[in-house]
């Protein structure tokens, strides 16, 4: 159901109202923001891959996730005026459009539109990370490497070789799953020798989506044990 | 059995958990048609509000008592996502967003929910810019708070994750009259179910906070006694 009588605006049309927006291009591993710097701007991934990763509070970071082209970053920082509360680092070349904070303030503040925009992606992240914390708080770590890498296939895919386009660093896996590198590296060779996968020259190759899905108890096989 | 008894609606012009919430932009004229169209009802404790799934055709807004909002996993179950309070509005991301709701509501505590209807909602959100910048400031919020706790989540110890809980009830539903007690009742599996453990382990750390004497436990409330070493416990920054 879309809303009621509210004309239904794109991000081209936000970005469209800013008289002040850049093209910027990084490079891999650059920073776009950092977390607890003042929020002076919002990025739109206009092309590339770039990881949303949070330090503060604990002895490891997490990736919150990994955004694409057409997410809007630092929003929320920027709308309720706080520091960042996550880093942004691309993970390849990343071409994104800057908008000063004071300028993206003042265009969404008068037209309901663009609000109602600027809500849905709000909406759609916290959804996300919610979904996560659930699983989060019901699976063992093993139980969750499994099921990243069965949505780091369903998302990214897989390329001839049968490994996963997206290639991540092995600290990128670990922050994403949520634990230390060397819990990481021994599930891995579990999962290696148990021939669910195996690593090829950095690259993640899956021999099993199905048993990899078995693994992070998706409802495939009728529920595995907790 | 009837759970849902109709009850005198509150009306929103004099309503103090309106006062601190979203809806504190209405004007006078706004909240009179907000209390018109709107309907009240009494949900008793442990009584659900909405389902997973389900499609919203409007919010709710509480009016009295406490909620909490949770996901069921394949196994049954529950992770408590987020609570919720007086003033506190329920349903209305599925309700902005068009999607369905990505979490189930139910009552923690015998309360009274107010729901307004997507029209509404929507007519108000278009004739006050207010509004509609206070649910972008909330959902900013949430959004950072959801942050924070999967953070927590994925790395931290279920100890120091419980010490945390308990830090949060406190700050989040307040005090009893006598300063400690924190002012909500929860089942430990609730409590459980928020730290993200198994219902035996969360037993077992109380009652080892019990022993150290960082709590009290009376019935299923909670008591902080010596707050520092709760902190310490939690590994928090404060």
């Amino acid at each position: 159901m879309p809303p009621l009588e509210i004309a239904d605006v794109t991000q081209k049309d936000l970005l469209k109202r800013s008289a002040q927006k850049k093209l910027l291009t990084f490079k891999k591993n650059d920073h776009l923001f950092r977390e607890n710097e003042e929020a002076a701007q919002v990025f739109f991934i206009k092309t590339g891959k770039v990881k949303i990763i949070k330090h503060e509070g604990t002895e490891q970071s997490i990736i919150l996730n990994i955004a694409a082209s057409g997410e809007i970053l630092g929003i929320h920082a920027v709308v309720n005026n706080h520091p960042y509360s996550n880093s942004a680092i691309a993970l390849s070349k990343t071409t994104a459009y800057s908008i000063p904070a004071d300028e993206f303030r003042w265009i969404v503040k008068n037209e309901i539109g663009l609000q109602l925009l600027v809500m849905k992606h709000l909406c759609a992240k916290i959804d996300l990370l919610e979904s996560r914390m659930a699983k989060t708080g019901r699976k063992r770590t093993s139980q969750r490497l499994a099921e990243t890498l069965v949505s780091l296939v369903k998302e990214h895919g897989l390329d001839s070789e049968n490994c996963i386009k997206l290639s991540l660093e092995p600290a990128d896996l670990a922050e994403l799953v949520g634990t230390s590198k060397e819990y990481l590296y021994k599930k891995l060779h579990e999962f290696y020798t148990d021939g669910l996968l195996s690593i090829d020259s950095g690259k993640l190759k899956i021999l099993s989506l199905e048993r990899l899905e078995k693994a992070a108890g998706l409802p495939v096989s009728g529920g595995a044990a907790i | 059995l009837a759970l849902k008894a109709k009850i005198e609606a509150p009306s929103c012009q004099s309503c103090v958990a309106r006062l601190n919430n979203v809806f504190c932009t209405l004007t006078d004229d706004q909240a009179h048609d907000m209390s018109i169209d709107k309907s009240s009802s009494f949900y008793k404790k442990g009584q659900l509000i909405f389902f997973e799934g389900n499609r919203p055709s409007g919010l709710y807004c509480i009016n009295k008592g406490k909620v909490k909002v949770y996901q069921i996993g394949t196994q049954g179950k529950e992770q408590i996502v987020r609570l919720a309070k007086e003033g506190d509005i329920l349903g209305y991301r599925a309700l902005i967003s068009g999607e369905t709701y990505n979490a189930s509501a139910t009552a923690i505590e015998d309360s009274i929910l107010c729901y307004i209807s997507r029209r509404t909602f929507f007519d108000l959100l278009q004739e006050n810019s207010e509004l509609s910048s206070r649910v972008m400031q909330i959902l900013s919020h949430d959004l950072k708070s959801a942050e924070t706790r999967i953070t927590a989540l994925a790395q931290k110890p279920v100890r120091e994750r419980l010490a945390e809980t308990i830090l949060t009830l406190k700050e989040f539903y307040g005090v009893e009259q006598d300063g400690v007690t924190i002012n909500a009742t929860l089942t430990r599996e609730d409590i459980a179910n928020i730290v993200g453990t198994a219902t035996e382990t969360a037993i077992r750390l109380l009652s080892e906070f019990k022993n150290e004497r960082l709590i009290d436990l009376v019935g299923k409330k909670i008591k902080i006694v010596n707050r520092d070493k709760l902190v310490k416990a939690a590994n928090v920054y404060d």
